[in-house]
């Protein structure tokens, strides 16, 4: 009886869902570079935090998205050899700046997540060099060349559709409502 | 307070971005040294690292040892150690002969071997991928300090930049932060090694009469107060003396493969003096 009713509000994304995403992040903050490294893919920029943050926000869980930006930034922070608050402040305002232009696009459209999610990677690029650039600190990050930033987020943007669709079917309900919505509209 | 229920999630999202603004303000020229909230945090994933390497390490290790050749690679594991070992005792004899040549007989050589090593294990690498840094399981209960040198059979590592309880994060030498005074060991020529952000390192401040050519060895110099002198930092790679610089570009590959770290050591320097916060960059 006691597992149906959860296996019920399991489906109906009230339990278990939000705390997975929390937990998979961190586990991905905290494994990344042990994953890398035993990948054999150390010299590329595979991030999966902006795929999970784009999500919640097509999924309207915008609070939870700017929190979860926040966290993982701080995490990445203290696991990195860099200065408190770096990465946190790139997450956080590039996810601001996404939701502003959320009124222009159509986020359960996965091209657009694609695309987004290609831009939060660029972005991210762009604002730790102008902070490092601009704010008086003196340490430098590895200049990959963008040959290989270009690499890391096609990867990335290819990850999307199908972590999308994982999610998804985590998800339960909801999203096959969205799929039927989707399809009556075809 | 009504415009602020109704825009909550916009607000909230400025409070973050002031949060980290002010976070990245605190922090500027603070060095890397973890704060106590810090530290809790990497005592409480850390084990998390932990537990993760050491699955794969079990698992390559069952894989590597019952199901591929077993006495094979037990043998080739075994040749690997005495050619490392054989390595660092040939690097000695090497700096002994050239600093006798020298007259240079006063130098104090023990000082190098009398010092403790602690063995640590690798269980955390870089998250955000912009940087070269490990994560080790010893940490100040084992008597480490900031700025302590890290090393392997095969050379210099890197040095420990931030140290909780339990764990510790080291900056490799391959890291764009990471600056150390070497020596070129045949012709004593001093430059500095400073990482790249790849899998190799720029040997700079090499003046243009200083002797050096590919293939040369780089060693620490001793100077500063983190490396000992005479570990291995590299090879001399390429280099490039162009007439329109006022010094020559070195380029060295590392002693030591970082792709295969698992164990290190870290040299417990006795007469060891960290540095002060403002000496840390």
């Amino acid at each position: 009886m006691e597992i149906s009713k959860y296996l019920k509000l399991w489906k109906e994304d009230r339990i278990f869902f939000y705390p997975l995403i929390w937990l998979t992040c961190g586990l991905f903050v905290i494994l990344r570079g042990s994953i890398n490294h035993l990948l054999r893919i150390e010299w590329l920029d595979i991030d999966l935090i902006p795929i999970f943050l784009i999500y919640l926000i097509a999924k309207d869980q915008n609070f939870m998205a700017g929190c979860l930006a926040f966290f993982m930034g701080i995490l990445t922070d203290i696991l990195a050899p860099c200065q408190l608050g770096l990465f946190t402040f790139a997450y956080s305002a590039i996810l601001l700046g996404i939701n502003h232009c959320r009124l222009f696009l159509d986020l359960n459209n996965i091209k657009t997540s694609i695309l987004l999610v290609a831009f939060f990677l660029l972005a991210k690029w762009s604002f730790l060099l102008i902070i490092m650039r601009f704010f008086p600190i003196r340490q430098f990050i590895s200049l990959i060349p963008f040959i290989l930033v270009f690499v890391s987020i096609l990867i990335t943007s290819l990850i999307t559709p199908f972590l999308f669709y994982f999610l998804n079917l985590l998800r339960g309900k909801e999203s096959q409502d969205h799929a039927q919505k989707g399809a009556l509209a075809v | 307070m009504t415009i602020f229920l109704e825009h909550r999630t916009k607000w909230v999202s400025y409070i973050f971005i002031l949060l980290s603004l002010i976070l990245l303000s605190l922090s500027i020229g603070k060095g890397r040294e973890w704060n106590p909230a810090e530290r809790l945090a990497i005592e409480i994933t850390a084990p998390f690292q932990k537990f993760f390497i050491g699955s794969i390490s079990v698992t390559k290790d069952i894989w590597k040892n019952y199901f591929f050749l077993v006495e094979t690679r037990q043998e080739n594991l075994l040749l690997n150690k005495k050619i490392n070992l054989l390595k660092i005792e040939n690097s000695r004899y090497q700096e002994l002969l050239l600093t006798n040549q020298r007259l240079q007989q006063l130098l104090n050589f023990q000082e190098n071997t009398e010092e403790a090593l602690l063995p640590a294990r690798v269980i955390g690498r870089d998250s955000s991928g912009l940087f070269k840094s490990i994560i080790i399981d010893r940490g100040k209960n084992d008597g480490l300090k900031i700025n302590m040198p890290v090393v392997n059979s095969e050379g210099a590592v890197g040095r420990a930049v931030s140290v909780s309880p339990n764990y510790a994060q080291v900056l490799l030498i391959t890291d764009q932060n990471s600056a150390i005074d070497g020596l070129v060991q045949r012709s004593r020529c001093r430059g500095m090694l400073k990482g790249r952000g790849l899998s190799e390192c720029y040997f700079d401040y090499v003046i243009k009469t200083c002797d050096i050519v590919t293939g040369d060895t780089i060693v620490t110099s001793g100077l500063g107060r983190a490396f000992p002198k005479g570990l291995y930092l590299g090879t001399v790679k390429e280099i490039n003396d162009s007439p329109d610089k006022l010094f020559k570009d070195v380029r060295v590959a590392p002693a030591v493969d970082f792709s295969k770290l698992e164990e290190i050591l870290v040299i417990l320097r006795s007469n060891f003096v960290p540095l002060r916060r403002s000496e840390i960059r």
